[in-house]
């Protein structure tokens, strides 16, 4: 069995009253992992520490096997998504998907030729050179997406990726990360507190609430599996919200 | 005391050139130090982390990402530390006195002017003051200037 590509035993994490307590999990390289969590779950924190920006007050995690804080972080391999782009406003479009490849001294027509690659993948030709101020929403998510990408990281973190788009965008984006997975071969990461999102692109789905991580389960038995009492109220008004949406959608003229 | 020592091995402070620019540094380089430190703890860190993860050292971080992001707040720092010295007069005085084509700086040659009732000397000489920070306002305003190409509003 291969090692997971990223494994967190026992992180804890603490700020002010804040706390998340004791989380384990383990990610295998190609797998989708999604985390779900009301807001202020710590879903942002427990990314931000798998990416090693910030250390946990206990536990550890590893990337690979080793400690993610002690890796250098120009050498840690990991793609990191923030849920507000973070895209680098005096670079364009072009200039920002290319920066990882530029970095590591790649030839000018090499990254030209992969930017025109990635950039036809994302659907993003006519922005190459645009800043990022002039892009919308949707634009914005799919060149920090394709910036992440460019340099094939083995762990691709996610934080809210799809949370400020429309849902025509956000369905062809969910396709967009499922092919992701196929031809970048990367391990995925995501937090959200959508739970249809979740399920319908996550291989297996985990329930930030009460303070702890209260379980992992296949995605496709999100609502089968046994939670404890403060993921089944968190999974029960969802479902509850799933209907509502339905009957809506149903009822609509 | 000191001046007198530093003398003797060759770098004469007092009364000197070289006092003007320990004159300036002693005063201004706080300021500056301040101001620019203030404009790179503003900056998003955030920038930096990616930039990190996507393999760019902390060499190559800070001249991509971080010297651009905080291009306007180091040229606005730089035309508040140059205006400064520009008028600077007290520290000047006391270090290196005010002797005529030796130590005297342009705030320094308005005083000498106004105390040997040469007014139109003293003016020129404020024009002259003038002019220079015009022509640095204009400098700093260009690189200031806020690019319309990268956001979406005019």
């Amino acid at each position: 069995m291969s090692e997971p590509v990223l494994e967190l035993k026992e992180v804890t994490l603490r700020r002010g009253r804040f706390s998340l307590e004791g989380v384990n999990l383990s990610l295998a390289g190609g797998e989708i992992l999604a985390l779900l969590g009301r807001t202020g779950a710590g879903k942002t924190l427990l990314l931000e520490s798998a990416a090693g920006f910030c250390a946990p007050s206990g536990g550890q995690a590893l990337f690979r096997g080793q400690e993610v804080r002690r890796i250098p972080l120009h050498r840690r391999n990991i793609g990191y998504l923030y849920q507000e782009y973070s895209l680098f406003p005096h670079l364009t479009a072009a200039q920002n998907i290319g920066y990882g490849l530029r970095v590591r001294h790649m030839r000018r027509d090499e990254v030209h030729r992969q930017v025109q690659q990635l950039a036809a993948r994302f659907g993003l030709e006519r922005v190459l050179d645009q800043y990022p101020g002039t892009l919308s929403g949707g634009e914005q998510q799919r060149v920090a997406l394709a910036r992440a990408l460019a340099p094939r990281p083995a762990l691709l973190l996610l934080d809210e990726p799809f949370s400020a788009l429309d849902p025509v965008t956000k369905k062809q984006l969910h396709g967009l990360l499922r092919r992701i997975r196929q031809e970048f071969g990367c391990a995925v990461l995501f937090v959200t507190h959508d739970f249809t999102e979740a399920q319908d692109l996550a291989d297996r789905v985990g329930v930030l609430a009460g303070g702890r991580l209260c379980g992992i389960a296949p995605a496709a038995d999100l609502y089968r599996a046994s939670w404890p009492a403060p993921a089944l109220e968190f999974l029960r008004l969802a479902e509850q919200k799933r209907g509502e949406t339905a009957h809506d959608a149903d009822t609509a003229v | 005391m000191h001046g007198s020592g530093t003398g003797s091995d060759g770098l004469p402070v007092v009364f000197s050139h070289n006092g003007i620019v320990i004159a300036q540094l002693t005063v201004n380089l706080p300021f500056a130090v301040q101001l620019v430190s203030t404009a790179f703890r503003r900056a998003d860190r955030k920038l930096e982390y990616v930039a990190g993860l996507l393999g760019a050292g902390e060499a190559r971080r800070f001249f991509t990402i971080l010297l651009p992001l905080c291009r306007h707040s180091l040229a606005g720092a730089l035309v508040l530390v140059w205006s400064r010295a520009l008028g600077e007069f007290g520290a000047t005085l006391m270090l290196v006195g005010v002797t005529r084509m030796k130590t005297e700086t342009l705030p320094a040659n308005i005083y000498l002017n106004v105390s040997a009732n040469d007014l139109n000397g003293a003016l020129a000489s404020a024009f002259l003051l003038l002019a220079i920070s015009a022509a640095s306002l204009a400098v700093a305003s260009r690189f200031t200037r806020v690019d319309k190409k990268r956001g979406r509003y005019e």
